[in-house]
């Protein structure tokens, strides 16, 4: 067995609220192996986004961590001090965002704003090893070493992301946390920037969680995938087991959703998209009981428990598992 | 359904539109960017014309040229049989009435100090139509057609009570509350989640086989052109490279960039075919030249022709037209 | 807000569609603003306070007809020739020839009034439309107009935020929408476009007011005011001039409170005309 590099056991955060503290993310619990990728799949507002931004140690004022235990390298990152944070993060784990153009400083080169991240964690390195280390970084992520002394409003989108990663890995970090890093880039380029998070993951021996709302993005770089609804996962497996027998109601809602370029256009008419609009949130009972075609009586009354379909993939639905 | 023996109720004609920047005081001229150029397109009645390409390709300017938003620099544009190219007046208005568009973004295309109500009923006021009770008819019926039931229940709540999709059908009812006998929809699905944006396909599908409506479907997503429309045009930097019916043009694409387009596909779902392998690693210089659009990235692009000069659209078998040298 | 149970039209929902609703429709927005205005405690204490304020300005005609010896300006209590602290026959006192200050103050209210009032006016007229047509019309009216601006106002501040602001609003999709349904250029100004640049509007208007009130103060207290006429700064003028400043405190303060008073009352309406304006600050009132 691989050695944990994350382990995540029953994360709960909560932003304070008028009414109390309300439930962003409710009990996850995952592990990502050293080199290993998970995939983290849900719609907007599922609290996909926040696990990272918990994991960085970057909540938002008005977030808590209300339970769980967040192990990393085998250190417990609950417990950490803010000044060990500050160490941990970037250096240890570090953070591609979506917004390429927000993340880079205008007013800088490209170049410079990449030695600064190296020397803001690294102050003994020399200005040599810093040069060189900032263009082996350029190499990795396939900008020509020509444009190192251009501004960021001088690349294009796809460029500027590359620019990013290349500032994520900065540092070496074990863990690198990818949140929707191609959702605003066209085809081609976010197949491009995919697979160069591929490449550096598998060459530098990276472990990555990936948040995306697009479960064909997440598909094609990640081997394990975590899908998410209402700030709680509701299945976890390797990526064979999740896409193609997907024990989920959600997940299969998810992939049915998806359009694809198969020779059959999707019946648009059909029962996929059964779900759709969030229906009413229960207070009781799994929070899908309302929009699901198979929900029962028992999926009224109690939130399903975690059901292992196999040893590596986990479904959270009382309905699974049967019939199969 | 698509007729094809129909007239096409929108012409494009060798549409160019040029934007220039100016950047020094005295406006000299510095930067030029063709956004469209020598574009063609027709839609016939009822049909759903998928127009595919990156941001930055033009097919958004080929929108707001169609509804008037901007002015192009030449060509000529037909809707109906009728120029519509700087029209004025009584015939403008006549004109808005029956196309109408969907904007990409839900979240910045309702007016925030609208209600629901103001913001569908809003074409009825300008347009000068019905009086008090028919417009709330009217709006109520369009705010069905755009599947958000109970209509009354809508009426007098504002966009930032609602969640992206239900703004989106929203923006629907207030394109189709004057029954326009043409839609564009620009990336209206774009900034919504997959379950949402399946739905509103399904309703734009729903409003093509009811009300006949022709629709300008504008997506970068090859995926979503697959499954809604007829037909599909490509355009990559302002050009149409390639256009014919979705089948066609997706299952068997010839021009080398929407190619490229079909291997940057995520592959998920959809049996795993061998890549086209028609995107270069590295860019060729762009040839001061006439040349193809498409060469400095073009794999197969050939040397002395497509460098050279600009190819025209061809028409292949059974309406499938490609604008390259290889064909 | 209710929701009508049936088609049938109900007042509630009562929208702009033919010409003749029209002011049935401005009453109901009215109405509907003035209850979601209600329910905020800044504005109701800022309000109140100008409410007090306007009872004071109407009320500063009001002793002077009880006994010319009120007047303001030109009323002297015959028996008292120096300051004199607060009694039944002067609230306040007098100053130092004998005149009434509590008539001073509710003069002064007026003058406060006169003076936020006509440029609050003119900044949110005229610079809100100014900068409205100047944003949109675009590039050749715009220099012309800000240069208007500059002759006539010397002060083309609100115009130009607002244009700012224009420039910004116009090419969003929710105008470009509106254009595209065929909306005309006035509609589009004023039905979309001044919404949503009126909560600048109106925060510049609040700054106009209490600088304004301020200043007027300011320059009164310097000595440049108009020396025929009363204001809380040629109060304090005169209790600074005439060496009073530490002996009389019955007269230094009651200028000095309302001017803060009044700034502060002018700030906390404009603050709570934002929720009013704005349907996004609204407190969720709606279950869906």
């Amino acid at each position: 067995m691989t050695s944990a590099l994350l382990e995540v056991d029953n994360l709960s955060i909560g932003y304070r609220t008028a009414g109390g503290i309300s439930l962003a993310v409710d009990g996850v619990s995952f592990r990502v192996d050293r080199g290993g990728s998970l995939g983290l799949v849900g719609e907007s507002g599922c609290g996909k986004t926040t696990i990272g931004m918990g994991l960085m140690g970057l909540l938002a004022p008005n977030a808590t961590i209300v339970s769980g235990q967040v192990r990393f390298e085998g250190e417990d990152l609950m417990t950490a001090s803010d000044a060990r944070m500050r160490q941990i993060r970037w250096r240890r784990i570090s953070m591609i965002f979506q917004a390429a153009m927000n993340a880079l400083n205008p007013v800088h080169r490209v170049q410079d704003q990449i030695a600064e991240a190296i020397i803001t964690h690294e102050p003994d390195l020399s200005g040599h090893s810093v040069a060189h280390r900032t263009r082996s970084l350029f190499d990795l992520v396939k900008i020509p070493e020509s444009r190192l002394q251009d501004y960021p409003h001088q690349f294009s989108g796809g460029m500027r992301q590359r620019v990013i990663i290349a500032m994520a890995l900065a540092c070496n970090p074990s863990l690198i946390i990818a949140d929707e890093p191609t959702t605003a880039l066209d085809v081609i380029v976010q197949n491009q920037i995919l697979s160069a998070i591929g490449t550096f993951q598998e060459e530098m021996n990276i472990g990555m969680i990936f948040i995306s709302h697009d479960i064909a993005v997440v598909a094609d770089v990640c081997t394990n995938i975590g899908v998410m609804h209402a700030g709680s996962l509701v299945e976890y497996g390797s990526r064979q087991e999740v896409l193609d027998c997907p024990g989920h109601p959600y997940t299969r809602m998810l992939v049915g959703s998806l359009l694809t370029l198969s020779d059959q256009p999707a019946d648009l008419s059909g029962v996929a998209c059964a779900m759709g609009d969030n229906g009413p949130a229960t207070v009781e009972g799994c929070p899908i009981n309302s929009i699901c075609p198979d929900a029962t009586a028992v999926c009224r009354r109690e939130r399903a428990g975690w059901v292992e379909l196999s040893t590596t993939h986990r479904v959270r639905c009382s309905q699974a598992g049967e019939g199969r | 359904m698509a007729d094809t023996n129909a007239s096409p109720i929108l012409m494009m004609t060798d549409v160019t539109k040029v934007y220039q920047s100016r950047d020094s005081l005295f406006g000299k001229s510095s930067n030029r960017v063709v956004a469209l150029d020598r574009f063609s397109l027709a839609v016939n009645p009822g049909e759903i014309f998928g127009l595919v390409g990156e941001s930055g390709s033009g097919k958004t300017t080929a929108s707001r040229l169609i509804v008037g938003l901007e002015k192009p620099d030449g060509g000529r544009m037909q809707f109906d049989g009728q120029e519509i190219v700087g029209l004025s007046g009584r015939t403008r208005r006549e004109f808005t009435k029956k196309v109408q568009v969907i904007f990409q973004d839900p979240y910045q295309s309702l007016n925030a100090h609208f209600s629901i109500f103001d913001t569908v009923c809003e074409p009825l006021v300008i347009h000068g139509i019905g009086d008090r009770a028919a417009c709330l008819v009217r709006v109520c019926e369009a705010l069905e057609t755009a599947g958000l039931t109970p209509p009354e229940t809508y009426l007098d709540r504002y966009p930032h009570q609602l969640s992206g999709g239900q703004r989106q059908r929203v923006a629907i009812a207030r394109a189709m509350v004057l029954n326009p006998r043409f839609l564009i929809a620009d990336e209206p699905t774009s900034m919504l989640d997959a379950s949402i944006s399946f739905q509103i396909f399904r309703l734009l599908n729903h409003l093509r086989e009811v009300f006949g409506v022709a629709m300008l479907f504008i997506t970068h997503s090859l995926a979503a052109a697959r499954n809604l429309c007829d037909r599909v045009g490509v355009i990559y930097r302002g050009r149409l490279v390639e256009e014919g019916t979705a089948q066609e043009t997706i299952m068997h694409p010839r021009h080398p960039y929407t190619k490229a387009l079909l291997d940057a596909h995520p592959r998920f779902g959809c049996s795993r075919r061998s890549g086209y392998n028609a995107l270069l690693e590295t860019e060729r210089p762009r040839p001061e030249t006439d040349h193809c659009p498409f060469y400095p990235r073009c794999r197969l692009a050939v040397d002395n022709t497509c460098n050279r000069r600009s190819p025209s659209l061809k028409t292949l078998d059974a309406g499938h037209r490609v604008s390259c040298f290889l064909f | 807000m209710g929701h009508p149970s049936s088609l049938s039209p109900t007042p509630k929902n009562t929208h702009s569609i033919s010409a003749g609703k029209q002011r049935h429709h401005w009453v109901e927005r009215f109405l509907d603003g003035w209850a979601v205005y209600r329910k905020n405690t800044i504005g109701r204490i800022g309000m109140a306070l100008l409410g007090i304020f306007a009872l004071m300005a109407l009320a500063s005609f009001v002793p002077q007809m009880v006994d010319p010896m009120y007047h303001p300006m030109t009323g002297v209590d015959p028996e008292i020739s120096h300051s004199t602290g607060p009694s039944m026959r002067h609230w306040l006192g007098t100053d130092f020839i004998g005149r009434d200050i509590f008539s001073q103050l509710l003069a002064g209210a007026r003058i406060a009034f006169m003076v936020g009032i006509s440029s609050a006016l003119i900044s949110i007229l005229f610079g809100t439309t100014i900068g409205m047509v100047a944003g949109y019309a675009g590039k050749g009216t715009d220099i012309w107009v800000i240069v208007l601006m500059i002759a006539l106002f010397r002060w083309p501040g609100v115009a130009r935020v607002i244009r700012s602001q224009t420039l910004s609003l116009k090419h969003r999709p929710f105008i470009e929408a509106a254009r595209v349904a065929g909306a005309s250029h006035g509609r589009i100004i004023f039905r979309h476009i001044l919404p949503n640049v009126m909560p600048l509007a109106l925060l510049y208007m609040t700054f106009r007011v209490t600088s304004a009130i301020i200043i007027e103060a300011a320059l009164a207290f310097l000595g440049f005011g108009d020396p025929g006429s009363v204001s809380w700064g040629m109060m304090l003028q005169w209790v600074w001039k005439t060496g009073h400043m530490f002996q009389a405190p019955y007269w230094l303060l009651p200028p000095g409170i309302c001017i803060s008073l009044i700034t502060m009352a002018f700030y906390m309406a404009g603050r709570a005309m934002d929720d009013v304006l704005d349907p996004r600050l609204r407190k969720e009132e709606i279950k869906p």
